[in-house]
C-alpha cells in the first residue's frame, strides 16, 4: 500500500512535516496535564513551545528537557510541576491561538520557547515578534503574577546574515521589554554539534536535551 | 483361374439410434482374377457397403474378406491403405479427384506413393490412353464430368491394380459420355488384365460383365453368369 | 504372388510436394486463412515493438525524475574516507550543496526564503534544467549567475539580468528556471529553488559552523550497470554514514505506481494480442481442415497412410504459419512505423520507432508455435478420417471419435498459454490463474454454444415463418458453425472488452491534477481567526476553496483502558507501540467526504454533551491499535483528556489529493481546542500562483504554502504519457481484435455457400436468403458478444482486484456500444459472406468452389 502514489500522500506529509516535523513525541504530558486541579501547595510551570519542548524524535518522553527539569526540581524538593506544552511544528502564530486552551489551568511560571519554526520558514522577524508579544500579553493578563521566562533561539547561518542577526536579537529585545528572565540561547553547546543532535541535525538527542535543561535551569532555579 | 477376392460369411451391422441395423447378412462369393463382375441391387440394399468392405475401406463386423490372399479383417487401417495402394484401383460416382491437384498429378499420386520410377511419363501415357493428354495441367474444376471421370480412370489404372472397384462410374454422367467412359473402363481392363468389380443399379451396364451378383436387403439373392464369357 | 511391403518408408520429399500442391489451388481461400494469422501476428509484433519502444521511452523519461543514474545525499559533510568512495563511483559525477536561505531581490528590495542549490558538474544527465532563455541552463555555471524559479520571478517581478543577493554575494539572474530533474521531491516545493554555481558558494559566507547543508552527489554510468546491485553493495556503508541514495528504479516505485501499472498493462496487452492471434489462427485452421476432409479421404483411398496424411497437412500448416507469421511481422513492423507518422499531429508524445528485432523474432516464433499448436487438434482428427467418405455413404462422423491424443494437445495448449503468461507476468501462480481464467471463458462459451444448439432445436416452432425457422435451424443443423463462431466471437469480445474496461480504470487512476477540481496548492498553518479571511482572499483571487479543514493535534492515551506501558509489557494486546507516540492530526466534521466509506459501525456526525465521543477510525489505524467498533479510546488533546469510542471504521481512498485523516471527531467537542486550518485550492497557472502566494504571504505571513504545481506538472506529464500509451495500446489491440473477429467470421463463408446456392436454385429470393443469413449471424453475434462481455466484466474485476489492486467500476455505456458494434459487425460480415451467392448465378459458384 505504501507504494501508491506517494505524491498523493503529500498532504499528510505537509501537514505534519513543515519545519519541525512531528511523527513521534513523548506521551508524558498526559499525567502532567491532568494536574489541572493543582493545589496551591503544588505550583505549575508551563513550558510552552515546539518540538524541542515536546521532545521530538526521542525514544522516551522522559528524555525531553522539560522532563529533565522536572527531575532537577524534584531533587531540589521544590513544589513545582512542569506542564509540557510542546507541540511539534508549532509556530508563533500557532502558539497564539493555542495559548488560551493551556491557560485554562493555573500558571505560576511561564516558559516561552517558540520561534524556531518561524525562522526555518523564513517568516519575517517582525511578524514572529508580534505573535510572541501577543502570547506574553495573554499570559500577563490572565495570570499577572506569573513569572516569565524567555528561551532564546537562533537560526543556522545559511539563512543569511541579516535574517540571522534580526532573529537572534528579537529574543533579548522581547525579554527586556516584558521584564522576562532570558536564557540567551536554548541550544547553547548543542546546536551544530553532530553528536548531540539527531540524524536530522536539528533535534537534540537525549544527551543534548540534558544540556538544554542545564541551560534553562541556570536561569530558572533562581525564580523558584 | 485363381481367386483374387474371397468373401465368406460377411456381416456388417451399424448401430443406429440405439438399435442394430444389419446392412449385410452372411454374404459369400469368390471373384476370379481377370473377370468382370457387377454388384447390382436397389438403393439401400447394401451394395456400396459391400464394395467398401471388399476394397478394404471399412472393416466387417464378422466374416472374411481376402484380397489377393491377404485377409483384410485382421489388418489395421494403415496396412489396408497399403494393400489398396498396391492392388486396388478405384472409380467413384463423384470422381473424387483431389481438387488442388492437376489432372496429371492426380494420376501420379498412387505411383508416387509407391515410390516408382518414370512416374510422369507413365502417367502421361495413361492420360493419353483416356484421351486427355493435352489436359494434364488442368485442375478438376476446369474439366467436364466425363473428363474428370476419365482422369479418375487413368488414376485407377496407374498403379497397375490387380482389382478395380467402380462405384456407379456413370452415375453422374449423361448417356453419351457414359457410353464412352464405360467403353474405356472395359478396354483398359482387358488390356491390363485387371479384375473389375462394379457397383451399379444400371442393368444395361451390368449386362456387360461376366457375372452379376444381386443384393437385396443385405442378402445375396442371385449370382448369375452372363453370356459374355 | 507378390507380397505387400508393409514397411514402406515415409517419403518426406513427396509429403512436402503434396503439401505444396495441395496449397496451390484456391490461393484466394488460402489467403483468407493466412490473413487471420497475418493479422494476429501483425498485431503481436506491432504491440511488442510498441511496447519495447514505449518502455524505453518511459524509462528515459523516468530517468529525468532524478536526472542521474544514482544520487547519494545526506546532511553531513562526508569524511575523507567516504569522500574517496564517493569520488570513485560513476563515469561522470556532479556535486550539489543545497540549503534554505533568505535571498534578497535587489530590484524589489524584498527578502524571501528559497532553497539555494549550488551545483558543480554536468548534472542533469537525463533531462535538462529547463530555463528561459534555454542556454542559461548550461551556461550559468560559467560565471556569477543564478537560475531563479519561475514563481519566484513572478512573485518579485524580477527579470533576467536583475540581480539577487545570496548571503554576501550578488548573482546576476541568467535565466528563469521552469523545470528541473529531480525536482519532484517534497523539499523542493517548500521553498522555491535558486541555482548558483558551486565555485561561488564559499564566498556567500553561508557555509559556516552550524549551517544546515544538504550534500548531494549525482552519478552517471555510461555502460549499462546494474545499479540495483551496486547500491545493494554500498548500502551498509552509506547507511552507516547517514547517507541516502536514490535510483531511477527506486524513484519510479516511490513516485507512482503508474509505472508498474503500465508495465502490467503492457504485459496484459501483449498477452491478449497473443490470445487474439490464437483465436484467429485456431478458428481459421479448424475450418480449413474441415474442408480438407474429402481430399484426405481420397488420399486414404489411394493408399496414403493416416500418419502421412497428418504429416502432409502438418507440413502445409507449418508453411502457412511461417509465411503468415513473416507477413504478420512485416505488417506489424510496418504499422508500428507508419502509425506514428500518420498520427504525428495528434500524438502528444513522440514514440520512437526503432525496429525491434526482438519483437519480430518473438512474433514469428509465436506465430509458428500457435499455428502448429492450434492446428494439431483438427490435424489429429485427420488420422481418423475414413476413406469411406469417398463413397456415397453418409459415414458417421469419425472425426468426433475421442482420440486420446486430443488430451495431449489440450495439455500442450494449456502448457503453452501458461508458460507464455509466465513469460509476460513472471509469476507461475498468476500465470496459472490466467490460464484457468481463459479455460473457464472457453468452457463458458462452449457451454453456451452447446446449450444454444440444444435449445434452438426445441424452440423452433412450426408456426414460425419459414425465414425464422430456417435462420434458427441453421444454428443446430449439421455442419453448423455455432460452436466455433460463438467461441471465437465470444473470446474476441471478451478480450476486447476486458482491455477496454481495464484501460478505463487505469486512465481514471492516472488522471491526477488534470481536472480543475484537483487541488494543486496547499495552505497550512492558517490560524482559526484567519480562516475566514484566507478563504475570502482565495475566492477574491478567483480561485476555488476546494477544501478547508480544521486540524487538531492530539495523542492517543489509552486503548480500552490500556496505556503505552501496558502495550509494551503485553505484546499479546497487539497494539503498536508507535500508536502511542504518534501525534495525531485530527479533524472534526459532521459528514463523510466522497473519498471515504464506512466499512463497519455507523458514522456519527455530532457528539452528545456529557457522553463518550463517537469517533471514526481509519481501517489501518484500527488495525494498528487492534480495535474494533465500540472499543474505548482516550485522547489527550493538548492537556485535556477526552473519552471516546470507535463508532465507525472507514476505508479511505488515499489516491486523491485531499485531506484524509486517521481519526475523525464529530462536531461539538473540538471547536475550542487549539487548531490550525488547512486550505486546498487549484491554481491554473504559474502567474496566478505567484500572484496568489504574494497576496497570502503579505496578509498572512504565518501561513505556509506548498505549491504542488511543479511536482504535479512533471508527474502529470509523465502520467499523461502513460495514460496515452495505455489508451493507444488498448485502442490498437481492440482494432486488432476486431480484425481477427472479422477474419474468423469471414472464414465461415464457405460453410453456408452450398446451402445458400441450393436455396437460390430452389427459387429462394435474394431477400429471403438475406434474411435467413442475417438472422443466423444476428443470433450468433448477439449471444456471443453478450457472453463475451459478461466474461470481460468478470475478468476485468478480477484483474482490477488482484493484478492492478485498484477499485472497480464499470461504465456501462461503452460496454453497450461494444455489444452493438460486435453484433452488427458479425451480421455485416455474415451478409458480406453471402453476397457472392446472392449476386452470381448459382451454377458458377458451385463450380468455382468444387
Amino acid at each position: 500500500m505504501l507504494n501508491k502514489f506517494r505524491i498523493l500522500a503529500v498532504l499528510a506529509l505537509t501537514i505534519t512535516v513543515a519545519g519541525c516535523g512531528s511523527q513521534s513525541t513523548s506521551n508524558d504530558t498526559s499525567e502532567k496535564a491532568e494536574t489541572k486541579e493543582a493545589t496551591a501547595a503544588n505550583k505549575n510551570i508551563l513550558v510552552f513551545g515546539d518540538s524541542l519542548t515536546a521532545g521530538y524524535g526521542l525514544d522516551d518522553a522522559s528524555e525531553s528537557y522539560p522532563s529533565v527539569l522536572q527531575t532537577k526540581i524534584d531533587s531540589a524538593k521544590l513544589p513545582y510541576t512542569i506542564i509540557n506544552g510542546g507541540l511539534s511544528g508549532e509556530t508563533s502564530a500557532g502558539g497564539k491561538s493555542r495559548i488560551d486552551w493551556l491557560l485554562k489551568q493555573h500558571i505560576d511560571v511561564f516558559v516561552l520557547e517558540l520561534g524556531a519554526n518561524d525562522g526555518l520558514r523564513g517568516i519575517p522577524v517582525k511578524e514572529t515578534e508580534q505573535n510572541l508579544q501577543t502570547i506574553i500579553d495573554r499570559v500577563k493578563s490572565k495570570y499577572p503574577n506569573a513569572k516569565l521566562v524567555m528561551l532564546g533561539m537562533q537560526v543556522p547561518p545559511n539563512m543569511g546574515d541579516d535574517y540571522v542577526s534580526d532573529f537572534r536579537d528579537m529574543f533579548p529585545k522581547l525579554a527586556a521589554k516584558n521584564n522576562m528572565t532570558l536564557v540567551p540561547f536554548l541550544l547553547q553547546g548543542v546546536g551544530g554539534v553532530r553528536a548531540l543532535n539527531q540524524k536530522d541535525g536539528i533535534h537534540p538527542t537525549a544527551e543534548g536535551a540534558k544540556i538544554l535543561a542545564n541551560n534553562v535551569w541556570q536561569e530558572l532555579k533562581g525564580l523558584l | 483361374m485363381e481367386t483374387i477376392l474371397n468373401i465368406s460369411n460377411l456381416n456388417k451391422t451399424y448401430k443406429s439410434a440405439g438399435r442394430l441395423l444389419t446392412v449385410l447378412d452372411n454374404i459369400n462369393f469368390n471373384i476370379s482374377e481377370g473377370s468382370t463382375n457387377a454388384i447390382v441391387g436397389p438403393s439401400g440394399s447394401g451394395k456400396t457397403t459391400l464394395l467398401g468392405l471388399c476394397a478394404g475401406l471399412d472393416s466387417a463386423t464378422a466374416g472374411i474378406v481376402e484380397l489377393n490372399g491377404i485377409s483384410l479383417s485382421n489388418l489395421s487401417e494403415d496396412k489396408r491403405a497399403q494393400v489398396r495402394n498396391q492392388y486396388v484401383g478405384f472409380i467413384f460416382q463423384s470422381f473424387q479427384l483431389l481438387p488442388t491437384l492437376t489432372a496429371l498429378e492426380n494420376v501420379m499420386v498412387p505411383l508416387e506413393l509407391r515410390g516408382e520410377k518414370n512416374i510422369k511419363a507413365r502417367s502421361l501415357d495413361l492420360l493419353d490412353k483416356v484421351g486427355l493428354a493435352d489436359r494434364g495441367h488442368h485442375y478438376p474444376a476446369q474439366l467436364s464430368g466425363g473428363e474428370q471421370q476419365r482422369v479418375s480412370l487413368a488414376r485407377a489404372f496407374s498403379n497397375s491394380p490387380k482389382i478395380l472397384f467402380a462405384d456407379e462410374p456413370t452415375g453422374n454422367l449423361d448417356a453419351e459420355t457414359s457410353e464412352k467412359v464405360v467403353k474405356l473402363i472395359f478396354d483398359l481392363n482387358r488390356e491390363a488384365g485387371t479384375t473389375l468389380v462394379l457397383v451399379t443399379h444400371d442393368l444395361e451396364l451390368a449386362a456387360k460383365t461376366h457375372r452379376i451378383i444381386r443384393i437385396k436387403g443385405g442378402k445375396l439373392v442371385a449370382d448369375d453368369k452372363t453370356s459374355n464369357e | 504372388m507378390d507380397t505387400v511391403n508393409f514397411k514402406r518408408k515415409i517419403n518426406i520429399a513427396w509429403l512436402f510436394k503434396m503439401a505444396l500442391r495441395d496449397s496451390r489451388r484456391n490461393r484466394g481461400r488460402l489467403l483468407l486463412f493466412i490473413s487471420s494469422i497475418v493479422f494476429g501476428i501483425g498485431a503481436l509484433v506491432a504491440i511488442y515493438s510498441f511496447r519495447y519502444n514505449i518502455q524505453n521511452d518511459v524509462n528515459d523519461q523516468a530517468a529525468t525524475l532524478i536526472g542521474a543514474d544514482l544520487t547519494i545525499s545526506g546532511n553531513k559533510q562526508p569524511d575523507a574516507k567516504l569522500q574517496k568512495l564517493l569520488n570513485s563511483l560513476g563515469d561522470d559525477r556532479s556535486e550539489e550543496r543545497s540549503f534554505p536561505s533568505m535571498v534578497y531581490f535587489t530590484k524589489s528590495q524584498s527578502t524571501r526564503l528559497v532553497q539555494v542549490k549550488a551545483l558543480h558538474g554536468n548534472f542533469p544527465y537525463y533531462g535538462d534544467l529547463e530555463t528561459t532563455p534555454v542556454k542559461a541552463g548550461r551556461d550559468f555555471k560559467k560565471g556569477k549567475y543564478a537560475l531563479v524559479d519561475k514563481t519566484l520571478m513572478l512573485q518579485f517581478n524580477a527579470n533576467v539580468n536583475d540581480s539577487i543577493k545570496v548571503g554576501q554575494e550578488i548573482f546576476v539572474i541568467a535565466g528563469v528556471l521552469n523545470k528541473a530533474p529531480g525536482q519532484t521531491g517534497l523539499s523542493a516545493s517548500i521553498a522555491p529553488t535558486v541555482y548558483i554555481p558551486m565555485q561561488y558558494l564559499d564566498k556567500t559566507g553561508l557555509i559556516t559552523t552550524g549551517s544546515r547543508i544538504n550534500y548531494s552527489y549525482y552519478y552517471k554510468y555510461n555502460s549499462k550497470t546494474n545499479i540495483a546491485k551496486l547500491v545493494k553493495g554500498l548500502d551498509p556503508t552509506l547507511d552507516k554514514a547517514g547517507l541516502n541514495y536514490d535510483t531511477v528504479e527506486g524513484k519510479k516505485e516511490g513516485t507512482s505506481r503508474s509505472f508498474s501499472d503500465l508495465s502490467r498493462f503492457l504485459s496484459l496487452v501483449g498477452f491478449i494480442a497473443l490470445l487474439l492471434g490464437c483465436v484467429g489462427v485456431a478458428s481459421a485452421i479448424n475450418i480449413y481442415i474441415r474442408e480438407k476432409i474429402q481430399s484426405i479421404a481420397i488420399m486414404r483411398c489411394m493408399g496414403v497412410k493416416a500418419s502421412e496424411a497428418f504429416l502432409i497437412y502438418l507440413i502445409q500448416i507449418t508453411g502457412i504459419g511461417l509465411i503468415g507469421s513473416v507477413a504478420g511481422a512485416i505488417l506489424g513492423t510496418g504499422i508500428q512505423h507508419l502509425l506514428p507518422l500518420v498520427l504525428e499531429d495528434f500524438l502528444p508524445i513522440t514514440i520512437s520507432v526503432n525496429i525491434s528485432w526482438m519483437a519480430i523474432w518473438q512474433g514469428i516464433l509465436l506465430g509458428l508455435i500457435i499455428s502448429i499448436l492450434f492446428a494439431l487438434l483438427p490435424l489429429i482428427s485427420i488420422r481418423n478420417i475414413s476413406p469411406l467418405n469417398t463413397l456415397r455413404l453418409s459415414v458417421d462422423d469419425t472425426t468426433t471419435i475421442r482420440d486420446p491424443f486430443r488430451w495431449l494437445v489440450y495439455v500442450l495448449v494449456l502448457l503453452f498459454i501458461t508458460s507464455f503468461a509466465y513469460l509476460q507476468i513472471g509469476d507461475w501462480m498468476a500465470a496459472g490463474f490466467f490460464t484457468i481464467g481463459i479455460m473457464v471463458a472457453f468452457l463458458i462459451l462452449t457451454a453456451i454454444a452447446w446449450l444454444l444448439i440444444r435449445f434452438t432445436r426445441l424452440l423452433v416452432m412450426s408456426s414460425w415463418s419459414y425465414i425464422w425457422r430456417q435462420g434458427f435451424a441453421n444454428l443446430y443443423r449439421p455442419n453448423n458453425q455455432t460452436i466455433i463462431l460463438t467461441v471465437s466471437i465470444g473470446l474476441s469480445t471478451a478480450f476486447i472488452a476486458t482491455l477496454f474496461l481495464i484501460q478505463q480504470l487505469l486512465i481514471s487512476q492516472v488522471t491526477l491534477s488534470a481536472g480543475d477540481n484537483q487541488s494543486n496548492m496547499i495552505l497550512f498553518d492558517i490560524q482559526a481567526a484567519q480562516q475566514k479571511a484566507v478563504a475570502d482572499l482565495t475566492r477574491k483571487q478567483g480561485l476555488p476553496v476546494l477544501s478547508q479543514v480544521p486540524i487538531i493535534t492530539m495523542r492517543l492515551e489509552k486503548v480500552n483502558g490500556k496505556t503505552a506501558a501496558d502495550a509494551k509489557k503485553d505484546t499479546a494486546l497487539h497494539i503498536s507501540q508507535r500508536a502511542f507516540t504518534y501525534e495525531y492530526r485530527v479533524t472534526y466534521r459532521d459528514s463523510l467526504t466522497p473519498s471515504e466509506r464506512v466499512t463497519s459501525g455507523t458514522w456519527t456526525g455530532k457528539a452528545e454533551p456529557g457522553k463518550d465521543i463517537p469517533v471514526s477510525a481509519e481501517e489501518r489505524f484500527a488495525n494498528r491499535i487492534n480495535a474494533k467498533v465500540g472499543d474505548k479510546l482516550v485522547f489527550n488533546v493538548q492537556g485535556v483528556m477526552m473519552q471516546a469510542y470507535i463508532s465507525s471504521i472507514r476505508k479511505v481512498n488515499w489516491n486523491k489529493i485531499s485531506t484524509n485523516f486517521q481519526v475523525v471527531f464529530p462536531t461539538g467537542v473540538l471547536e475550542d481546542a487549539p487548531q490550525i486550518h488547512v486550505l486546498l485550492t487549484h491554481v491554473p497557472s504559474n502567474t496566478v500562483s505567484a500572484k496568489y502566494q504574494q497576496a497570502v504571504v503579505k496578509q498572512f505571513p504565518n501561513v505556509s504554502i506548498i505549491d504542488l504545481g511543479l511536482i504535479l506538472n512533471v508527474l502529470d506529464e509523465l502520467l499523461g504519457k502513460i495514460g496515452y500509451v495505455i489508451k493507444f495500446m488498448s485502442g490498437f489491440s481492440i482494432i486488432t481484435g476486431i480484425i481477427v473477429l472479422i477474419s474468423s467470421v469471414r472464414i465461415s463463408k464457405y460453410q453456408r455457400i452450398q446451402e445458400s446456392v441450393l436455396l437460390r436454385t430452389l427459387g429462394g429470393s435474394r431477400k429471403q436468403i438475406f434474411a435467413i443469413t442475417a438472422l443466423e449471424y444476428l443470433f450468433l453475434g448477439a449471444l456471443s458478444a453478450l457472453t463475451g462481455i459478461v466474461i470481460a466484466i468478470g475478468s476485468s474485476w478480477l484483474l482490477a482486484k488482484y493484478t492492478f489492486d485498484m477499485p472497480y467500476a464499470v461504465n456501462f455505456l461503452p460496454v453497450i456500444v461494444i455489444f452493438f458494434t460486435i453484433t452488427s459487425l458479425t451480421v455485416i460480415i455474415g451478409l458480406l459472406n453471402s453476397r457472392g451467392v446472392l449476386n452470381k448465378p448459382p451454377l458458377e459458384i458451385l463450380r468455382s468452389n468444387s
